[in-house]
């Protein structure tokens, strides 16, 4: 399947996922003037993603493990529910029995950016991984 | 009644006229030359970036309701204003809402104003999980974002322009130093 990248713009982050290396990046900033414009190419791409991973019985429920890496620097509030639908698609292979590890990188000295990301990890009911830059 | 905590105020920023989102970034850009040249901390930074853009925002995807109404301009074109005190930085946006909206937007005010710390934290969490988005993509979280930003009250005030509109000013405060900042460095 064709990697999906889609670089930064002063308003948008770049998303980066990788179906060969089971790598998934969102970073930068996320204040897009339209939302779902940025979040919803990257949805359909896991849909075809689970899709495509769920047909090969082969790679179902081994231990092949998806990695999220989140470094987002500001993300607005109308982009929290659109991040958290997309984390729900990660959440999605978990309950299918893959191993997901979800990597939130965050500036040292930005605990609002972390409590952020703590409550987006209760809402989708996915434990992270936190690591200060 | 004067507000003496709004005595001796700098002006840091001033807009008034019709928002769109390169104006959003513009004034985003404004505050960070004025990030540059103070000794201000990451934190806070972030927090009065933050609160600009919900402000800002807000004006912006509500702008469709007053497009076209031209009675009510110069007088009632939407405003901004950042300005500091001594130990604050109060974050002042207006523009006009139509007369229907003014109980929605005074019922969610009095809303988050109400809460404490760990109540905004679970509307926060409710809202996230159960908000849908709006068609101009707000998820129904700024006000929530400002209050628990602010830590003060959200301070509304409608002033009634005709039967149709009224205009809206909301006054948002964020302190320079906050009990979470100790130990904080630029």
């Amino acid at each position: 399947m064709e990697r999906l990248k889609i670089p930064a713009t002063d308003y948008t982050p770049e998303i980066d996922f990788d179906a060969d290396a089971w790598k998934f990046e969102i970073s930068g900033i996320s204040r897009p003037e339209n939302v779902m414009s940025v979040y919803e190419p990257a949805m359909d791409w896991l849909d075809e993603f689970r899709k495509q991973v769920l047909a090969r019985s082969n790679v179902k429920y081994t231990a092949r493990e998806l990695t999220v890496n989140y470094r987002l620097t500001y993300f607005n509030s109308a982009s929290t529910k659109a991040i958290l639908m997309v984390l729900e698609h990660f959440k999605g292979f978990s309950d299918d029995g893959f191993n997901v590890s979800v990597n939130w990188y965050y500036d040292a000295s930005d605990d609002q950016m972390r409590e952020d990301a703590e409550e987006l990890s209760e809402a989708v009911e996915l434990s992270f991984n936190y690591y200060k830059e | 009644m004067t507000d003496k905590t709004l005595i001796n105020r700098e002006l840091v920023l001033k807009f008034k006229g019709h928002l769109n989102f390169e104006t959003i970034g513009m004034l985003l850009n404004k505050l960070k030359v004025h990030f540059d040249s103070e000794e201000m901390s990451l934190l806070l930074y972030k927090k009065l970036l933050t609160l600009m853009i919900e402000t800002l925002e807000n004006i912006f995807k509500y702008s469709d309701n007053f497009e076209g109404e031209n009675h009510l301009f110069p007088t009632y074109l939407p405003a901004f204003t950042l300005e500091k005190t001594k130990n604050k930085y109060v974050l002042s946006s207006s523009n006009p809402v139509r007369n229907e909206h003014v109980q929605i937007l005074s019922d969610k005010i009095s809303c988050v104003n109400s809460l404490d710390g760990d109540g905004l934290k679970k509307l926060y969490k409710k809202t996230i999980a159960n908000g849908q988005f709006s068609n101009k993509g707000g998820a129904g979280l700024g006000f929530i974002e400002m209050a628990k930003i602010s830590k003060e009250n959200l301070k509304l005030s409608i002033e009634k322009i005709d039967e149709h509109f009224s205009y809206y000013n909301l006054i948002v405060v964020v302190e320079t130093k906050s009990n979470n900042q100790e130990g904080w460095k630029d």
